[in-house]
């Protein structure tokens, strides 16, 4: 095919550019252009920027016809479109705007607008969602303060309510009570009555696995399971 | 042998016939052949067979201290990597280990995966503990590793006394199979336990802790095991020393023994002999924020041990006489005197009463 015989521009307005420029678009949109020559081309289009979209459009519609697609590409030319978006974008009242109030000193100081009312404002339905929501949330971040329990010494070593038990001391159904700072015990619920662990126990606790595991099974499987529990009470 | 057909002779007569028929009689020659193979692959199906029938024999049964023995010498001479999970009622922690062995020294990281993060690093005895959250290191020399299988060879070795073992199965546990053996208590002063060891090593793979009526208190199982795996002993030890930006603690530990103290037991629970006695100083135990020493008396029967703990008596912290239970092990509390007595132990309740009506001072 003689490519180079084409003129798409009869006018012949610009010099021998556009022509080259056309050829090198129609065979970037088709997939044939050398990577060599890309940024000659956009080099071109740089300089020629509206006439290089126009001509774009129109091979991305020639394309889109030629294979029977409805066109994706609009009949509205690209540059229009954009053109119409940033219109309707600053039209648009923005969150923030900065508006210059006059002071007598004549001095501008800008001061943040109160934020405009929400999109879904006149939508009671939303409203009550975002209401529960809320609400839902509060209630669990309290409901998770509420059931911890006061730390004692030696860190974290009580049991809590509904969070699963820390994993290291495992712990019956708890129920937590604290008597008073220093002692820091905690009452637990078993099947057979109350007990009560307080810290020091489980410091105890902490030093008979340390030093009292003389046992037969203590190497390997006394000492790695008394390694697996000891998280506190040191 | 239940089955009779004797090999030699199908040999023999096999030999002969070829010798005597020549290639003509190739076909009965075969058939022999082939009967004598068949007999040969009877008799490999059936050794198996027979090697079941000797372990379940009582006579050739391994007893509690080979399997213990077995189970420790396992761990001397193996190196792997695992994760274990130990599960006490509802709940779990994790942990990875790495174990290796090079004869003479045996290197164990133990790396918690729920709760707290903490590394424990041991060589033989000395065990050191990261704790990463707090920033400290905690160095210690632990007299329990060492004490068996030396004590299982001796003859003060009360095990076989008061445990009994029985094979009961094959399970596989982490990918290995396994033998189960129940080693169970000949009275109801301790726990029974059912332990699940590899196959060929004898490693312990799963262990539980059963109260009474089978039911279990506490499990620790491997949930995955790499046996033979490659763990660089020198890497350890590196870890081992590297103790920049932790502050390292070195708790004092005074050896002692509890006649010294002026303690002791008023008549001794069966099975359990006094391994150790040690004081250490607890700050801020004593009223007035002294720092008072209290003592820890350890008793052992060879799978299960206890501990005492004495301390002095302060009635603002020593409020009541209770008892608590985690997992398998349970505790007693008891006012004796001047003193506040706590008993720890991987043993029923009754038997911490027991020891806590037993404690007496002496002077």
């Amino acid at each position: 095919m003689n490519a180079a015989q084409v003129n798409t521009n009869p006018a012949g307005l610009k010099a021998a550019e556009p022509p080259l420029l056309d050829e090198a678009l129609s065979a970037l949109v088709d997939g044939e252009l050398d990577a060599g020559e890309l940024p000659g081309l956009f080099l071109k289009l740089d300089q020629l920027q509206p006439e290089a979209m126009e001509s774009w459009h129109a091979y991305q519609l020639i394309g889109d016809v030629l294979r029977g697609e409805p066109p994706l590409a609009s009949l509205v030319r690209p540059s229009d479109f954009l053109a119409s978006v940033r219109g309707r974008l600053e039209q648009e009242a923005s969150p923030l705007q900065l508006m210059p109030r006059a002071n007598p000193t004549g001095e501008t100081r800008y001061l943040a607008a109160p934020s405009a009312p929400a999109a879904n404002d006149a939508v009671f339905r939303w409203k009550l969602v975002a209401g529960l929501a809320s609400l839902a949330a509060v209630m669990a971040v309290s409901w998770s303060v509420l059931s911890s329990t006061p730390r004692g010494v030696g860190g974290d070593a009580s049991p809590q309510i509904a969070a699963v038990p820390t994993g290291s001391e495992p712990a019956l159904a708890a129920s937590t009570k604290s008597s008073d700072p220093a002692a820091t015990a905690v009452v637990v619920n078993t099947g057979q009555g109350t007990l009560i662990r307080d810290a020091r126990l489980e410091q105890l606790l902490a030093e008979h696995r340390q030093n009292g595991g003389m046992s037969a099974l203590q190497n390997p499987t006394g000492f790695i399971r008394n390694a697996t529990y000891e998280s506190e009470g040191r | 042998m239940t089955f009779a057909l004797p090999l030699p002779f199908h040999g023999d007569a096999a030999r002969s016939a070829l010798q005597s028929r020549g290639l003509d009689a190739r076909r009965p020659v075969i058939r022999r052949w082939g009967a004598a193979a068949l007999v040969a692959l009877a008799s490999g199906f059936m050794s198996p067979v027979h090697a079941q029938n000797a372990l379940q024999n009582p006579a050739n049964a391994r007893s509690v201290n080979e399997w213990l023995t077995r189970m420790h010498e396992a761990s001397r001479q193996r190196s792997y990597i695992g994760t274990l999970v130990v599960s006490a009622g509802s709940s779990m922690s994790a942990s990875k280990i790495w174990h290796v062995c090079d004869g003479a020294q045996q290197m164990e990281r133990v790396d918690t995966l729920t709760g707290a993060p903490r590394t424990t690093i041991r060589r033989n005895k000395e065990v050191i503990t990261f704790v990463p959250d707090a920033k400290t290191a905690i160095v210690e020399k632990r007299e329990s590793l060492g004490m068996f299988p030396e004590l299982l060879r001796t003859p003060s070795n009360v095990i076989p006394q008061f445990y009994s073992a029985q094979e009961v199965g094959v399970q596989r546990i982490a990918g290995h199979v396994a033998d189960m053996v129940e080693i169970l208590p000949r009275d109801d002063l301790r726990f029974g336990y059912r332990i699940w060891s590899e196959r060929q090593t004898g490693l312990v793979v799963k262990l539980q802790t059963l109260g009474e009526r089978g039911t279990v208190l506490e499990q620790v199982a491997f949930s995955e095991l790499q046996l033979d795996a490659p763990v660089s002993m020198d890497k350890l030890t590196k870890l081992m020393k590297d103790t920049r930006g932790y502050e390292v603690h070195k708790p004092l530990l005074r050896k002692t023994t509890a006649e010294a103290e002026g303690w002791r037991l008023k008549e001794p629970v069966p099975g359990f002999t006094p391994m150790s006695c040690h004081t250490r100083d607890t700050p801020g135990a004593g009223a007035q924020g002294s720092s008072a020493s209290s003592m820890q008396w350890v008793f052992s029967d060879g799978l299960a041990s206890v501990s005492l703990f004495v301390e002095p008596f302060d009635l603002q912290r020593h409020s009541q006489e209770s008892m608590a239970e985690v997992g398998a092990t349970h505790s007693v509390n008891r006012r004796v005197g001047d003193y506040w007595l706590t008993v720890i132990g991987e043993v029923p309740a009754p038997t911490l009463r027991r020891f806590a009506a037993a404690l007496e001072r002496t002077r």
